[in-house]
């Protein structure tokens, strides 16, 4: 009981925190997605000590941890374009390649400038 | 028609089952995400069934993906104090990484002369998938693709990021943390926490820190590419 009242209570916050940003960006036109600005929102909330990381964890972990499953909805859309991923396979498969080796060739040599100590 | 408990259970159930899978034969190619993409498509292909009816069965799951990217807040702040001395080279090395992922996307795209749609799901590959999904949604592209390819990436870069990384010398583990976190995202940081504890913290960090930039900049950056090229 306790254990479903405290995952309950925090991710109260986390959807508190998502509606507080959608109110912000809608109000405000903002370019900015409403989740991104819920993210800022909790990490200043966190930052400033108005609210401790404890009360957090019971539903971040799992959520954190599955974060993964919440996306198969999203990617089984593929099937809508079949068509597309046949035609544009050639300029997939190069994109799937060149992007993460460019970006960990140009990331990782960049980040290496960095003295850091264990 | 589909009910909800019968989409959620039958993927919930599916996911459970693939993540059993990837822990018995341990391969980021038997991705979960990926298998479970895969198969429910099958499925659906198969059984003659309308994905509409299917994401409408799935809406439960889906609601969490927004609040996944709220709950990234929890980690960033744990590991604030450990990285707070490198936080500007991780954001600048976020900042250029980012940048050079959607030129690259954008440059194979005119050589290819892709249509807009497809462009427009190819510009934010490089960052974690709610996000991908969102950045999609406001160029206008097609969220189904957009969250394929950033799942490919990540696998590939879970399987051989880390010996590209010593190939070219870069050899300090929170480099490969950036490096990873930054490029291949949550399973880029899967496979840095397996390799090493300290590139585990700094890939995290690299992969929250590009969410937000991307978000924000590649937006900007599209239209810019956009107008050089008209």
């Amino acid at each position: 009981m306790m254990i479903a009242l405290r995952f309950i209570a925090s991710l109260a916050i986390l959807i508190g925190c998502l509606w507080a940003a959608r109110l912000i960006t809608a109000s405000f036109a903002l370019n900015l997605p409403a989740p991104l600005l819920g993210l800022l929102l909790l990490f200043g909330l966190l930052q400033s000590g108005l609210l401790k990381s404890e009360y957090l964890l019971p539903s971040c972990n799992p959520i954190l941890k599955y974060m993964a499953l919440f996306f198969i909805p999203a990617g089984v859309g593929l099937i809508n374009y079949l068509t597309i991923f046949s035609q544009y396979a050639w300029l997939l498969a190069s994109v799937i390649i060149l992007v993460p080796a460019l970006g960990l060739l140009l990331t990782g040599k960049l980040a290496s400038q960095g003295r850091f100590h264990d | 028609m589909i009910s909800m408990l019968m989409g959620c259970a039958f993927t919930l159930i599916l996911f459970a089952i693939m993540r059993r899978v990837n822990q018995r034969w341990r391969s980021p190619m038997l991705n979960p995400v990926l298998l479970c993409i895969v198969l429910i498509s099958v499925v659906l292909l198969f059984g003659n069934i309308d994905y509409i009816d299917y994401r409408n069965a799935t809406t439960p799951i889906s609601f969490f993906l927004e609040i996944a990217v709220v709950a990234l807040a929890l980690p960033l702040y744990q590991q604030l104090h450990a990285i707070r001395p490198y936080l500007l080279l991780i954001s600048l090395s976020s900042f250029l990484g980012i940048s050079c992922a959607t030129i690259t996307a954008f440059i194979l795209c005119q050589w290819f002369s892709a249509p807009e749609p497809l462009m427009a799901s190819l510009m934010a590959l490089s960052v974690t998938t709610p996000i991908t999904l969102i950045v999609t949604d406001t160029l206008s592209g097609l969220p189904g693709i957009a969250a394929i390819m950033v799942i490919l990436i990540g696998v590939l870069g879970g399987v051989f990021g880390l010996s590209l990384l010593t190939l070219v010398g870069v050899t300090q583990p929170q480099a490969k943390g950036v490096a990873l976190g930054v490029a291949c995202h949550a399973i880029g940081t899967a496979a840095a926490m397996e390799h090493h504890p300290a590139a585990g913290a700094f890939a995290s960090a690299a992969m929250i820190i590009s969410a937000v930039i991307t978000a924000s900049w590649v937006p900007v950056l599209f239209t810019l590419l956009q107008g050089i090229i008209s």
